[in-house]
């Protein structure tokens, strides 16, 4: 799946792939279990809770839309497999999310 | 028998944080607790209110004078629980070893004192709030944030996006002035009111910079984040001056035919980030004198709406700079003229 980090106080986009099965821990399966429970869910929801909060844009391959999730929404080991994942990652430009929905 | 704790009685601030400083450690922890229960019931109220859309209602609290921080500085140990880890530093104590721990301290004090010395604003509320840093959050965490429940967080950055957080004071002055606009207009944090939101905080945050370092509107360099990029957004983070210059990486638009439909809160607060300067450098001399002045009197002004777009904020800024300086007056036109160049029509 890929990742796209948003907002922040820097509001600069980072971007990384994750393959969660090369995870060595549960971290993985809780991450697609997060993504799965999330799907089909507005954008709107993944409003941060407050400025400069992070929100994750994550894609995976066999659905259409992207998943919106706040930073306190992900849970602190997935996290960590998400930093990780986003230090190799690339900075992009702050181009509007796929559906449009202004996010922090 | 009464089992009460002293502490828990009705105490000023003021003698619950001397007890705080130089009480023994039962004291001490007793005095912090109960300096954190009133910090509760502050926000309990600023939350009431902004669950209905409206102002934070003013809470009736103890009479105070103002004009003194209540600072408290706690250590996460890169854990990133949002509970406050260990107290390391409260207001009137010496510094530390830990440098982080130093420049959030001096961070909050300065804008602080920013905000008392030009506005008499006490504190984040108005109302004295207790304010509490939170460092070394998480690990290699690229952010500082404002919770909006009275704490604000600052990581130590991963050294290649951001360094350590707490050496910005213009960073630190941003991030509390989220909790200045979250009692006040609580401008929703997307569309064009978001990217106000924003921009208001670089407005300030700029401003307890240049005083912390006795700097005009013409000896500013008018960078937001100088202090804390690594270096793949050296130099800074954002420009006031020139939007989308700071970084090879900065997107935003210098006036309306650059604003992103959908875009990010950060991206379009470009626009009236460029507003502010172009006030303040026509007017010139110390910018809270006047730029500074008309913008804190707009963004406490009722008549703000939470959903307010750029042309509601800047017809806010005329009739606030013809208020205080006159409806004729050169800083009335510095205004209207600012608006124009950026291409928000009033």
């Amino acid at each position: 799946m890929r990742i796209t980090r948003r907002g922040g106080l820097a509001g600069v986009p980072v971007s990384a792939e994750v393959e969660t099965r090369s995870v060595a821990d549960d971290a993985g399966a809780h991450l697609e279990a997060l993504v799965r429970a999330h799907a089909g869910k507005p954008p709107r929801d993944a409003v941060p809770p407050h400025p400069d909060a992070f929100v994750y844009e994550i894609t995976v391959p066999d659905q259409s839309q992207p998943v919106f999730l706040p930073e306190s929404e992900i849970p602190i080991d997935v996290r960590r497999v998400i930093r990780d994942a986003l230090a190799k990652g690339s900075v992009g430009s702050r181009h509007p999310p796929t559906t449009a929905e202004p996010l922090g | 028998m009464c089992t009460r704790d002293p502490l828990q009685c009705i105490l000023p601030p003021g003698v619950l944080r001397r007890i705080a400083e130089k009480g023994d450690d039962t004291a001490r922890a007793s005095a912090l607790s109960t300096l954190a229960l009133d910090q509760k019931f502050r926000l309990a109220r600023a939350e009431a209110a902004a669950r209905v859309g409206g102002r934070a209602a003013r809470p009736v609290t103890f009479a105070r004078l103002g004009g003194q921080a209540n600072r408290t500085i706690y250590d996460q140990s890169q854990g990133e629980s949002q509970t406050p880890g260990k107290p390391v530093r409260t207001e009137g104590q010496p510094p530390v070893q830990d440098a982080a721990v130093n420049q959030a301290y001096d961070g909050l004090g300065a804008t602080y004192s920013y905000y008392w010395s030009t506005f008499q604003r006490d504190s984040i509320d108005g109302q004295g709030l207790p304010l509490f840093g939170l460092v070394h959050f998480g690990t290699n965490y690229d952010n500082a944030f404002w919770d909006n429940a009275g704490h604000m967080f600052f990581g130590d950055g991963d050294g290649s996006l951001l360094t350590q957080t707490t050496a910005g004071i213009d960073v630190i002055g941003h991030e509390l002035t989220h909790g200045v606009t979250q009692h006040e207009s609580n401008l929703v944090y997307s569309g064009q009111s978001g990217a106000l939101n924003e921009s208001i905080s670089d407005v300030f945050g700029i401003q307890v910079k240049q005083m912390a370092l006795g700097q005009t509107a013409e000896s500013s360099d008018w960078l937001i984040g100088a202090d804390i990029v690594g270096p793949q957004l050296a130099p800074a983070l954002r420009s006031m001056k020139d939007p989308g210059t700071a970084n090879p990486h900065d997107d935003q638009p210098a006036d309306m035919d650059g604003y992103v439909d959908g875009g990010d809160v950060h991206t379009n607060s470009g626009i009236p980030n460029r507003a502010f300067y172009l006030v303040a450098s026509q007017l010139g001399g110390k910018t809270w004198d006047a730029a500074g002045a008309i913008w804190y009197a707009t963004c406490t002004d009722p008549q703000l709406r939470s959903d307010a777009s750029f042309a509601d904020f800047g017809r806010l800024t005329v009739v606030q700079a013809g208020r205080r300086f006159g409806a004729t007056s050169k800083e009335v036109d510095a205004v209207r003229n600012a608006w124009d160049t950026v291409k928000v029509g009033l």
